[in-house]
C-alpha cells in the first residue's frame, strides 16, 4: 500500500502557514518573479469577491479593496516541503517527495497496518492529518495500492480517499486528473470524452496513432497496476523557523506570539521524530542591518513548548535593541531525550528547567555577570574569580579531612571607598573614608604584592591591617593611586 | 455554602497562619525539620538545626560580629553533605578568596547592589522549589534601606517557606525581621588578634531564641 499526502494550493499554504488567521480573509497570492506578476492562488473569501486566477494584482485590488496581496517566497515553501516530510517521517521512514506539496508514503512493513484495514488506514491517516494541522498545513491523504492511484485519491478532493476499487475509481475521475496538455485536452473534449473511464474504453493504439506519445503517458497515468519504485528521501533534521515583518517590530508583544508559534509547531515536530531541544538559537534581524544573536542552553533537553517559551519570553525581557525587529529566526539544537531514574539519595535539583528560569529571571534583574557559581582563576591576586553558570551535577563532597585554611575570611568592600590615611613614621595613624574615621589605635603591615609586571596591567599595592578605635578591624590598601580600604572582618 | 462550613474553613485558615490563637483546639502543628549550621551551639540551641520551611534571622551587630565566618561555615558544611548554598549577598562582600574551590562549586552567589535587588532575588528564589536554603545577608547593607523593608515583605517569604519547605537565613546588623521562626544573635567580637587564626579557632558565640518553634511545641504537649 502506498499513501499520498497532497497540500492543496502549495504556494499559499506555504506563505500563510504561519499566520492561519489569514485563511478567513481575502488574500491572493501573486508571484514577484514574473514579469507581469498574476494571481497564482487566492483564499475562499477572495475567490467570493470574484478573485480570480490570472489576474492582475491591480484587477484583484478592483474587485475587493481589502485583498492582502502576499508575494510568493521559495524559501518559505522550502521550508514547508521540509515540515512536510518531517511530518510525514513520523509515520513512515520510507517516503518520497514527490513534487511541491505532494509526498509519497510506502506503507509496507509497518506493523499497526498488517493486515491493511479501511478502518486502520482511516484512523491512521487522520492521525497525519491531524499532526499537519498542527503545523498549520491542510493535507488531502490518498491510500492505494500502487502510488499513482494513490495520488488519484490525494487529489480528488476528499480529506481521506482509501482507494479499494482502483479501476471503478480511476474510470470515475474527470480527464483533467490525468493532466493531459492544453491541446490535447482540447482533442478529447471536442471527441466528447469527460472522463478517464471514456478514455480507457478507446483502443489503445488507435489512441496512440492519433495522439502520439502523449497517449502512452496519459494511458500510463490512468494505468491501476503500474507501480515504482519510490526515492526515498530522509527529512533534513534542521529544525528553524524564520519570519520577516512587513512592518519594523518594536515591542516585545509580537515577536513572543510569533515565538509561541515557533515553539508550538517545532516542538510537535519532535515529538515526531523522538527528539529533544538541548539548546535554543535566536536570531533578531534588526533594521539596522545588525543581528541580536543569542544562544540559550536548555537545562534538560525537553519537547515541551511552554518550557521553551518561558526561556525565551526570560530572556527577551533583558534584551535591548538598537532600533527595531525586521525579522527573526529560531532554531533548536536537537538531542535523543534523555531518560534517567533519580538514586535515593540524589541531591541535585529537583526540577532543572525551573531553575534555569529562575537564574535568567535573576540575571534579568542584576545583570548575567551577577549571578553563579565562582570559580578561581589561576592566577595571583585579589579577587581572582569569574562567575560560572551553575552546575551542581556531580560535584563532590567537601572533603572533612581538608587541610585548615591560614586564615579567617573578610568581608569585601566592592567597589573599595577611598580613604585618606595620615601616616606617622610610615605606618597609618588615622582614616576618614565613608566607613570609618578616627585614629588607629593597632596597625600591622605593611604586606606587599605585584603582579603582571611582564606585561600591560601591571599591579602592585600595600596592605595594612588596621583597627579603629570602634574595633573596626580594615584592610588598608596603598596603591599608587591613594589609600582604600578593601575589606573589613567580620 | 452553609455557614458551619466557612466557621470550619476560617478556623483551620486561622490555626495555620496563628498556632497561638487556637484556644481550646488540639494542635496539630508538627514541628519542622531542621537543617544543621554545623556551629555546635546553634544546632542545639534551635533543636538541630535552622528551622526548614520557615525562615530565621541572625543579628550581627557591631563590628566583628562572625557574620562573615558564620556564612562560609554554613557553606562549608552545606558543602561536606552534598548540598548547595543560595547566597544572595545584599552588598556583594563575600570574600571568595578565603573559600575553598570545593565550597565554591556549592554555592550560588547572587550579587546584589542594594537592598531591593536583594529582596527581589530572594523572593524569585523563594519560589524555586530547587532550593533549599538560601543565605539573604543584608549586614552590610544601608540602614535607611533596611528601614523602608515593609513589614509584609516578612509574612509573604513565611508563606513562600511555607509552601515549598525551604529554608531561609536573614542577617542583619539589628533585629528587623518580623515573624522569623527562630533567632539567633551573634556575641561575637573579633578584633587584629583573630586575623592570625584559622578559621575552626575562632571564638564564635551565638545565642539563639526559638519562637513559633517553641510555641508549638508548648502546645503540643500540653
Amino acid at each position: 500500500m502506498y499513501a499520498v499526502i497532497h497540500l492543496p494550493q502549495f504556494a499559499l499554504q506555504a506563505a500563510l502557514r504561519l499566520s492561519p488567521e489569514l485563511w478567513g480573509q481575502p488574500v491572493a497570492l501573486v508571484d514577484p518573479a514574473r514579469t507581469t506578476p498574476v494571481v497564482l492562488e487566492t483564499t475562499p473569501p477572495a475567490r467570493d469577491a470574484g478573485v480570480e486566477r490570472g489576474q492582475t494584482a491591480t484587477q484583484a485590488l478592483a474587485r475587493c479593496t481589502d485583498i492582502l496581496i502576499r508575494h510568493r517566497a521559495p524559501a518559505r515553501e522550502s521550508a514547508t516541503t521540509d515540515v512536510l516530510l518531517q511530518c510525514a517521517y513520523g509515520f513512515s521512514p520510507h517516503l518520497e517527495s514527490t513534487a511541491p506539496g505532494l509526498c509519497t508514503l510506502d506503507l509496507r512493513g509497518l506493523s499497526r497496518l498488517q493486515p491493511p484495514q479501511t478502518d486502520a488506514l482511516q484512523t491512521w491517516a487522520q492521525e497525519l492529518r491531524s499532526s499537519l494541522i498542527t503545523q498549520g498545513l491542510h493535507a488531502h491523504i490518498g491510500i492505494a495500492t500502487t502510488p499513482n492511484m494513490a495520488r488519484h485519491g490525494a487529489q480528488s478532493g476528499e480529506a481521506v480517499r482509501i482507494v479499494t476499487d482502483a479501476a471503478g475509481f480511476i474510470a470515475s475521475l474527470p480527464l483533467a486528473a490525468l493532466e493531459p496538455s492544453s491541446d490535447t485536452a482540447r482533442i478529447l473534449t471536442g471527441w466528447g470524452l469527460h472522463t478517464v473511464g471514456q478514455l480507457l474504453a478507446l483502443d489503445p493504439s488507435a489512441l496512440t496513432d492519433r495522439l502520439g506519445l502523449e497517449a502512452l503517458g496519459l494511458l500510463a497515468a490512468a494505468s491501476t497496476r503500474n507501480t515504482r519504485p519510490l526515492n526515498t528521501v530522509r527529512p533534513p533534521e534542521v529544525w528553524t523557523e524564520s519570519w520577516d515583518f512587513e512592518e519594523p517590530v518594536e515591542t516585545l508583544e509580537p515577536l513572543l506570539f510569533l515565538l509561541r508559534r515557533f515553539t508550538d509547531t517545532l516542538c510537535a515536530r519532535l515529538a515526531l521524530a523522538g527528539r529533544a531541544a538541548e539548546r535554543v538559537d535566536l536570531s533578531l534581524r534588526l533594521e539596522s542591518g545588525n543581528r541580536l544573536e543569542r544562544q540559550l542552553n536548555v537545562p534538560e533537553p525537553t519537547r515541551d513548548a511552554a518550557v521553551l517559551q518561558r526561556l525565551l519570553a526570560t530572556h527577551l525581557d533583558t534584551v535591548r535593541s538598537e532600533s527595531a525587529v525586521v525579522g527573526l529566526q529560531l532554531t533548536l539544537e536537537t538531542t535523543v531525550p534523555v531518560q534517567r531514574q533519580f538514586g535515593l539519595f540524589e541531591t541535585t535539583l529537583k526540577d532543572p528547567r525551573q531553575f534555569q528560569e529562575t537564574l535568567g529571571r535573576i540575571a534579568a534583574i542584576l545583570g548575567s555577570d551577577r549571578v553563579g557559581t565562582p570559580v578561581r582563576l589561576q592566577q595571583h591576586g585579589i579577587d581572582a574569580f569569574r562567575l560560572m553558570p551553575p552546575d551542581f551535577e556531580g560535584v563532590p563532597a567537601l572533603s572533612q579531612s581538608r587541610p585548615a585554611l591560614q586564615a579567617p575570611g573578610l568581608r569585601r568592600l566592592r567597589p573599595a571607598p577611598t580613604a585618606t590615611v595620615e601616616s606617622i613614621n610610615g605606618r597609618p595613624a588615622s582614616i576618614h573614608c565613608a566607613i570609618a574615621h578616627g585614629r588607629l589605635v593597632v596597625t600591622l603591615g605593611p604586606w606587599r604584592a605585584s603582579g603582571r609586571w611582564w606585561e600591560n596591567g601591571a599591579w602592585q599595592r600595600e596592605e595594612w591591617d588596621a583597627t579603629t578605635l570602634r574595633g573596626q578591624v580594615l584592610r588598608l590598601v596603598h596603591q599608587p593611586d591613594g589609600w582604600t580600604v578593601d575589606a573589613l572582618l567580620d | 455554602m452553609p455557614a458551619d462550613t466557612k466557621i470550619i474553613e476560617l478556623r483551620q485558615f486561622l490555626a495555620e497562619r496563628l498556632p497561638r490563637a487556637r484556644i481550646g483546639v488540639a494542635p496539630e502543628r508538627t514541628v519542622p525539620t531542621a537543617l544543621p549550621t554545623g556551629i555546635e551551639s546553634i544546632d542545639q540551641g534551635l533543636g538541630g538545626g535552622l528551622p526548614q520551611g520557615s525562615f530565621t534571622e541572625l543579628v550581627a551587630p557591631g563590628e566583628g560580629s562572625g557574620s562573615a565566618q558564620f556564612i562560609h561555615s554554613l557553606l562549608r558544611h552545606a558543602a561536606s553533605a552534598g548540598r548547595f548554598l543560595t547566597l544572595v549577598d545584599g552588598a556583594d562582600s563575600l570574600d571568595v578568596d578565603a573559600l575553598e574551590p570545593e565550597a565554591l562549586a556549592h554555592l550560588l552567589w547572587v550579587r546584589c547592589r542594594n537592598t531591593a535587588e536583594a529582596l527581589q532575588t530572594t523572593d524569585l528564589l523563594l519560589r524555586d522549589r530547587n532550593i533549599a536554603l538560601v543565605v539573604l545577608d543584608l549586614k552590610l547593607n544601608a540602614a535607611h534601606e533596611l528601614r523602608r523593608i515593609p513589614g509584609t515583605l516578612w509574612y509573604r517569604f513565611s508563606r513562600l517557606m511555607e509552601q515549598h519547605g525551604g529554608t531561609l537565613l536573614i542577617i542583619t546588623p539589628q533585629p528587623l525581621v518580623a515573624g522569623a521562626a527562630a533567632r539567633i544573635v551573634s556575641r561575637t567580637r573579633l578584633d587584629h588578634r583573630d586575623l592570625d587564626r584559622t578559621p575552626d579557632t575562632l571564638d564564635l558565640r551565638f545565642e539563639t531564641e526559638r519562637r513559633r518553634i517553641l510555641e508549638a511545641s508548648a502546645q503540643q504537649s500540653a
